[in-house]
């Protein structure tokens, strides 16, 4: 049988249109208001605004710094405990602040989304964006650190650059679930902060791999964020990466489409029901 | 079809919300888990229909009054049209810049200032570069110049309406929908926005307006449409819709014309034969289900365009409504006359009595000149209970299932096209 090649392409384009439901992006204008929105909000009614994100930054990395850096300075590292406090926190940041913030993406533009047109998708997408904007001071105390006080010179190279498009492809697919279910009911919302303490401390940001106990190594190599941040921190100092960069790739890929195709199934319900 | 200078066309619109939504948090509490109860009402859930196979078309320079009762689906209607809700089946066509104002004043954040809420609010509504002039005409427009650097939240009410009245008329669209927008308004400003809206049409825009207010309705409407029940039951002049409204909702005495037999309307006579069952036998009362008939000997002297209504109601209050498509007829002979019949087959009422009203919309091909309607209402018939007919009573929609019985036969010699 053959099939011609202009029937293959509308077939093509008739599944895609039936996939991606029309009007789940709009315009960069529906972004830009949508993420102001949200990260005004991370602010509301606090006096000292946004240098709360500094504070926040300088305190959690103060408090690590203090406890795990004393537990882990001077042990077998090719990095100091500081390069790998920081340059942890850097992804950490992006990945938590984002599923944090879109995963309330919905209930916070609720109200304007009654009222106005707002397309779903960048609702979710803004909520990240705001979430991980606390990647700004991480990466200037980064810099800082780097160029002023730090013994190892950087190797910036390609893997850098993958790693962080796979973050960020990581946290919007987990976000397009959240979000979803936090629509319906806020238990999704109790459910990412139980886990994100269990994540945090179930991926090397604040130690390495190798001093985690052997028996409990295994739960933090199934974490598919952990070769995700190996990637960054080779990207970055050129250390040793274990796992294939193909691998994770692929597994990113293919759970951003599950999670796509979640959103796109049940975006449809929450729109039914405002 | 869709005309040249047609806005906005919705076809077979139909809406449906799950009658118990599929989880209600809300309900939960240390004893009771909102899940479980989601889980136990998921087998009787069932959806509840709120618009029902709607049809509209809005052309440029219409100003077309939306009016019905509370929970028509008014807001609904609007919701679909600007995107905000999903419908579950039909075609919304926007042809031009469609914007549609759902209490916009409350997608104001209170801790904006009126300028940003401006901008951000004209940003939304696709306006590309923003001016300092544009925001000075809404300024301008709406006595808030001194205000423009208060904060939202210090605002009443009434300022917040103008305030989004002004941006919608700066946004450059060519289509606007409001939704009982000047409810909080004062008398001053009504009188501004109707002039506004009359400005607004004249040069070429279209306005849909949602009110319960009547007065604002007749004074400022070309055409009305009454949404009841999800269903669109009438669409043509104003005060014959705001007539057919009021009889909807039982605050009109419907007039019994029947027994008047002749009617009369520009180059239509019309003769009624009376209520008869298929083998023309006049009745006065009917067993439920049970097919009857309206039939009418039509005489006219011009190639006319017709559409027959039916509506029916049960004491005095509109229950269900039929709206024949438009069909033209054309004039043969003085001395012939048509014979047309309205039949209602699969009709499923219970015992009680029932007014029906058939109203005849008469406009001539060439001048496209309206004739007043012809509007006939019956006397009560009595609708007695079918033991055979119960499984009609069964489930939802039987006003759905008698308006899909609705049949308007006509001499097939007199018709064109």
């Amino acid at each position: 049988m053959t099939i011609k090649s202009d029937n293959y392409l509308l077939k093509l384009v008739q599944i895609s249109q039936s996939i991606i439901p029309r009007n789940l992006f709009g315009t960069k204008r529906y972004f830009v208001f949508c993420f102001a929105r949200i990260a005004e909000r991370q602010f509301f009614r606090t006096y000292l605004g946004a240098s709360w994100i500094f504070i926040r930054v300088f305190f959690t990395f103060g408090t690590y710094a203090i406890l795990f850096g004393v537990i882990f300075e001077g042990r077998d590292t090719r990095i100091s405990y500081f390069d790998h406090l920081i340059s942890g926190m850097l992804l950490w940041s992006v990945f938590i602040g984002g599923l944090s913030w879109g995963t309330r993406s919905f209930e916070i533009l609720r109200n304007v989304r009654k009222k106005l047109f707002l397309p779903e998708l960048t609702m979710v997408l803004a909520g990240v964006a705001a979430g991980a904007i606390s990647i700004i001071p991480w990466t200037s105390l980064f810099l800082l650190y780097s160029f002023f006080a730090s013994e190892i010179s950087l190797e910036l190279n390609l893997h850098l650059l993958f790693a962080a498009v796979l973050v960020i492809i990581f946290v919007i697919s987990l976000t397009l679930v959240t979000s979803v279910l936090d629509a319906f009911g806020r238990d999704s919302r109790n459910f990412i902060s139980l886990f994100s303490s269990w994540f945090l401390f179930t991926t090397p940001v604040l130690y390495e791999v190798k001093h985690v106990p052997e028996v409990l190594q295994w739960i933090v190599l199934m974490n598919p964020l952990t070769s995700i941040l190996e990637l960054f921190r080779h990207g970055l100092y050129g250390s040793i990466y274990g796992d294939s960069v193909f691998d994770i790739g692929i597994f990113t890929l293919i759970l951003f489409i599950c999670c796509f195709l979640f959103f796109t199934r049940f975006v449809v319900l929450l729109r039914n029901s405002l | 079809m869709t005309s040249l200078n047609s806005y906005l066309t919705i076809k077979n619109l139909t809406k449906e919300y799950p009658r118990r939504p599929p989880s209600d948090p809300a309900s939960s509490n240390l004893f009771n888990f909102g899940f479980l109860e989601t889980i136990n009402q998921g087998k009787s859930r069932f959806n509840h229909p709120v618009l029902k196979d709607v049809n509209l078309e809005i052309s440029a320079g219409e100003i077309v009054g939306l009016i019905g009762a509370n929970g028509a689906g008014k807001t609904t209607l609007l919701k679909c049209i600007s995107k905000v809700t999903s419908f579950s089946s039909g075609e919304i066509k926007e042809h031009t810049k469609v914007i549609s104002i759902i209490n916009l004043i409350f997608a104001f954040e209170d801790n904006d200032t009126v300028s940003t809420s401006i901008k951000n609010t004209l940003q939304l509504l696709g306006v590309e570069k923003i001016r300092l002039e544009r925001i000075g005409a809404i300024l301008d427009w709406t006595n808030l110049e001194s205000l423009y650097q208060e904060k939202i939240g210090n605002l009443s009410t009434g300022m917040r309406a103008k305030l989004a009245l002004g941006i919608i008329f700066h946004a450059d669209a060519k289509c606007i929908l409001f939704d009982e927008v000047l409810a909080v308004g004062d008398i001053s400003f009504r009188e501004k926005v109707s002039r506004k809206i009359l400005d607004f049409s004249q040069n070429g825009g279209a306005v849909l307006l949602v009110s319960h207010d009547l007065d604002f309705i007749r004074k400022n409407s070309s055409r009305v449409i009454v949404l009841n029940k999800g269903v669109l039951s009438f669409d043509g002049q104003v005060v014959d819709g705001i007539e057919h409204y009021l009889l909807s909702v039982g605050l009109y005495e419907l007039d019994d014309n029947f027994h008047e037999n002749r009617f009369e309307s520009g180059p239509v006579k019309l003769k009624f034969s009376g209520a008869v069952t298929k083998t023309n036998e006049v009745v006065e009362q009917f067993l439920m289900g049970q097919p009857i008939m309206l039939a009418a000997e039509i005489l006219i002297t011009e190639n006319i365009e017709l559409q027959i209504n039916f509506d029916i109601y049960c004491e005095n209050v509109l229950i269900s409504s039929f709206r024949g498509a438009p069909f033209c007829v054309k004039y043969i002979s003085q001395n012939d006359s048509i014979f047309s019949e309205v039949e209602l087959s699969e009709f499923p009422f219970d015992n009680n009595y029932y007014k029906f009203r058939v109203s005849i919309f008469i406009r001539n091909i060439e001048s496209k000149n309206f004739y007043p309607p012809i509007k006939v209402t019956t006397k009560s018939f009595k609708f007695m209970y079918n033991r055979e007919m119960n499984d009609f009573l069964e489930g939802a929609g039987w006003a759905v299932a008698w308006s899909n019985g609705a049949k308007i036969r006509f001499n097939n010699d007199y018709k064109i096209g």
